[in-house]
């Protein structure tokens, strides 16, 4: 090699070098998508919106604490205003341009309807539809419900009437009140055969409208059939109707409120005519003492300092923790097939004491089989006692 | 020099087009449209395939509001029997999609016509009110019939399969969609050139008048909803290949509202006011999602504000609509075109 060539071939080499290097880390730092599917503007809004606060909250507090692997998460918004076919289109959007590694779903009607979809694109999803047809790998391998699922609740109110009944006189009697959306329905089936199962009599089940804004007609119907308990599924912006129409019409029956349906502004929404009503509830309330709830509290005061928080906030938080940590199990190249093995490798992971640990395995996704009975005394919600049903396998994808 | 319509035969008369400009832009478009998909995202492709089926209800719509003068507001029910029928004979009957999608537009046909019965009896409001409860009926029976519909839960469609080539993604229902727009456009083109549609025409303006003339008032107010609610039938398979999926809450009210909006900001009765109807209300809300996004780097709470401030930008679209343009955005068209068709000499 000629003198003059020497320093240009070196040079040149350096060159590669640093543009090796520059790349590599460039790569390296391309943001992990997520998909976040939100509800601002439909019926689901109420929680819609704290949960999207959350989720974005979180995703910033991880991005501050340098992202996960180096690399940042970026949140993929899309607000479908609790309309499957937006959903729909949604998704696409996610898998097909944005290439997301996880979505953050939303409600049960649009993650029943995308379940052929996850499956086919193995994309995992994470939702905030608890329904216990998602639960089952064998069905739907890649979808992971972010709770408690709504089956394990009516097994746990069932169980609850059947504990607390004490006269030997007559089989308790109980009423389910739920929406008229595959949200509300979830649960129903498996609820009747438990009910039969365990000998309680199910005398009555009303449908009221997913935007309930009476629920008179109903009542009076579900009065003739006199029940001592009523299980409620709905959201919380509308079961204040339903409690203050039955306070109205002077009903002696205990109300027991699924986890969607009973936060902080129950109390507020429906004032004397909550009093005494009970709750399944698997998140802690604002300011409860486990170990992340001061960082919750710190981020929500600095990013919204003129807003009260509610426990949907907590669930967008807790959504994003839950699939940070998966994606760190990943490994640095994460695929949705890695991610859905690392979520089936959590083994009573502590969500930051915001939930009861989470296991999932791969024969089972129900999260969690506990949760915590909580009853609104004195305008405030209360822990009555922690509450939990087997994990049986008979329930799963039910 | 040719300046403003000038016609001096009956060949001349009868054309669909006066210009051969349409005629090329026409071509241009469709050729474009056919090679668009490979540049596209999915997001966009989505897009255009929703306006395509928009395209098709609309014109349909039109047809029934605009051209023959019969209110509905139940045109998201008709949607919704297309849908449900087509997807039903495919998945329960085992039709292929090309036998389900024409047997479902014809069954809801069937279904047009039996809430077109009022319609001898009754006018404006009280015929809104009539076929009001046609979408409730049909939102009732999809809810309850969960052996047929699969209730709430959502029925799954399978993709529509042209030699062994599954239709499952938005690049290549495109082409299905798309292939049927064409006709369903000429058709109703068309259709004003005839006797049944100058028929229809008559009825809107006075069908007294138009009865003394010997149009028949039930033959042709019937004719009228067969014909709206065929376009609907096939908007509505077209729907279900499309999203994949079915539910009660695909058809809601709002839906029919959205149709309602089409034909008045696009033009009562002009077809290319149905397109523009179309295209403009399946943007609208695209537009200002994307204006949503790209303004969260600046200002990280437009996401939710812009989200709820859609529905009052769509009112007050409606409204300036009806304020400054009833005749809509075909109107405008019009406008335009005259203008450049007179140009320089527009005095």
């Amino acid at each position: 090699m000629s003198r003059a060539l020497g320093p240009l071939v070196r040079l040149l080499l350096v060159g590669l070098v640093a543009l090796g290097l520059a790349a590599a880390p460039a790569e390296a730092q391309a943001p992990i998508k997520l998909g976040n599917l939100v509800d601002l503007t439909g019926p689901t809004s109420d929680q819609g919106k704290d949960i999207a606060k959350g989720r974005n909250d979180a995703v910033q507090w991880f991005n501050e604490r340098g992202g996960i692997h180096g690399r940042k998460i970026e949140l993929v918004s899309v607000e479908y205003g609790f309309q499957p076919p937006r959903a729909v289109a949604a998704y696409k959007k996610f898998v097909e341009d944005e290439k997301v590694l996880l979505v953050l779903g939303y409600g049960t009607p649009d993650t029943e309807a995308l379940r052929p979809f996850i499956t086919k694109d193995k994309m995992p999803y994470l939702s905030g539809s608890y329904s216990g047809h998602l639960t089952d790998p064998r069905q739907t391998p890649y979808n992971f419900p972010g709770g408690i699922d709504y089956t394990s609740q009516i097994r746990i109110f069932l169980n609850h009437v059947k504990e607390t009944w004490k006269d030997t006189s007559r089989k308790p009697r109980v009423a389910f009140i739920y929406a008229d959306n595959s949200y509300g329905r979830a649960p129903i089936e498996a609820g009747r055969a438990y009910a039969k199962e365990i000998g309680i009599d199910l005398v009555d089940e009303e449908i009221i409208p997913t935007v309930v804004v009476d629920a008179t007609s109903q009542l009076l119907t579900m009065q003739k059939k006199s029940p001592d308990f009523v299980y409620v599924n709905t959201n919380t912006q509308w079961v204040p109707v339903v409690l203050k129409d039955s306070y109205k019409l002077g009903l002696k029956v205990t109300y027991v409120i699924n986890n969607y349906g009973i936060d902080e502004r129950t109390p507020k929404l429906a004032g004397d005519a909550a009093e005494g009503v009970l709750g399944i509830q698997d998140v802690a309330y604002w300011g409860e003492n486990v170990s992340g709830m001061k960082t919750l509290m710190e981020v929500h005061k600095k990013n919204h300092p003129n807003e009260t928080p509610n426990s949907p906030y907590m669930r967008g938080w807790l959504w994003v923790i839950v699939a940070a940590e998966a994606i760190k199990r990943a490994g640095p190249n994460p695929t949705g097939e890695a991610v859905k093995n690392a979520l089936e490798s959590f083994k009573e992971f502590d969500t930051w004491g915001l939930t009861p640990p989470f296991t999932y395995t791969n024969e089972d996704h129900r999260p969690t089989n506990r949760a915590r009975l909580v009853q609104v005394k004195g305008g405030k919600i209360v822990q009555v006692r922690e509450v939990s049903v087997d994990r049986d396998m008979k329930w799963i994808g039910k | 020099m040719k300046c403003g319509g000038f016609r001096v035969s009956y060949g001349s008369d009868e054309r669909i087009f006066d210009t051969a400009l349409p005629i090329v832009g026409l071509v241009l478009l469709l050729a474009g449209l056919a090679v668009f998909p490979p540049f596209a995202t999915t997001y966009w492709m989505d897009v255009l395939n929703r306006i395509g089926i928009a395209i098709i209800g609309a014109i349909g719509l039109n047809i029934l509001l605009g051209f023959t003068g019969q209110i509905s507001i139940g045109h998201a029910a008709f949607l919704a029997v297309g849908a449900y029928s087509t997807a039903i004979l495919e998945v329960n009957v085992g039709l292929p999609f090309f036998l389900a999608i024409p047997l479902g537009a014809l069954i809801t046909s069937g279904f047009g016509l039996i809430f077109g019965i009022p319609s001898l009896r009754l006018k404006g409001l009280y015929l809104a009110i009539a076929t009001l409860s046609a979408h409730f009926i049909t939102t009732f029976v999809i809810v309850h019939w969960e052996s047929m519909t699969k209730g709430v839960v959502g029925l799954s469609v399978p993709p529509a399969v042209v030699f062994g080539l599954p239709l499952d993604s938005d690049f290549r229902i495109f082409y299905l969609i798309y292939a049927l727009v064409v006709p369903a456009i000429l058709f109703a083109k068309n259709l004003f050139r005839t006797r049944v549609g100058r028929a229809f025409i008559a009825v809107r303006d006075r069908d007294v008048a138009a009865s003394v003339m010997g149009v028949s008032l039930l033959r042709y107010k019937l004719l009228a909803f067969i014909v709206s609610s065929f376009y609907a039938g096939v908007a509505g398979g077209l729907m279900a290949h499309h999203s994949r999926i079915l539910f009660p809450d695909s058809f809601t009210l709002l839906v029919a509202i959205d149709y309602l909006a089409m034909v008045i900001i696009g033009g009562m009765g002009s077809i290319v006011g149905s397109i523009f109807g179309a295209i403009f209300m399946t943007l609208l809300p695209e537009v200002l999602k994307l204006t949503a996004t790209s303004l969260t780097g600046i200002y990280p709470q437009a996401f939710g504000f812009i989200a709820s401030v859609r529905d009052v930008v769509f009112g007050l679209a409606v409204i300036f609509f009806l304020m400054y343009e009833p005749l809509g955005l075909a109107r405008i068209w019009v406008r335009f075109r005259s203008y450049w068709q007179l140009w320089p000499y527009s005095y």
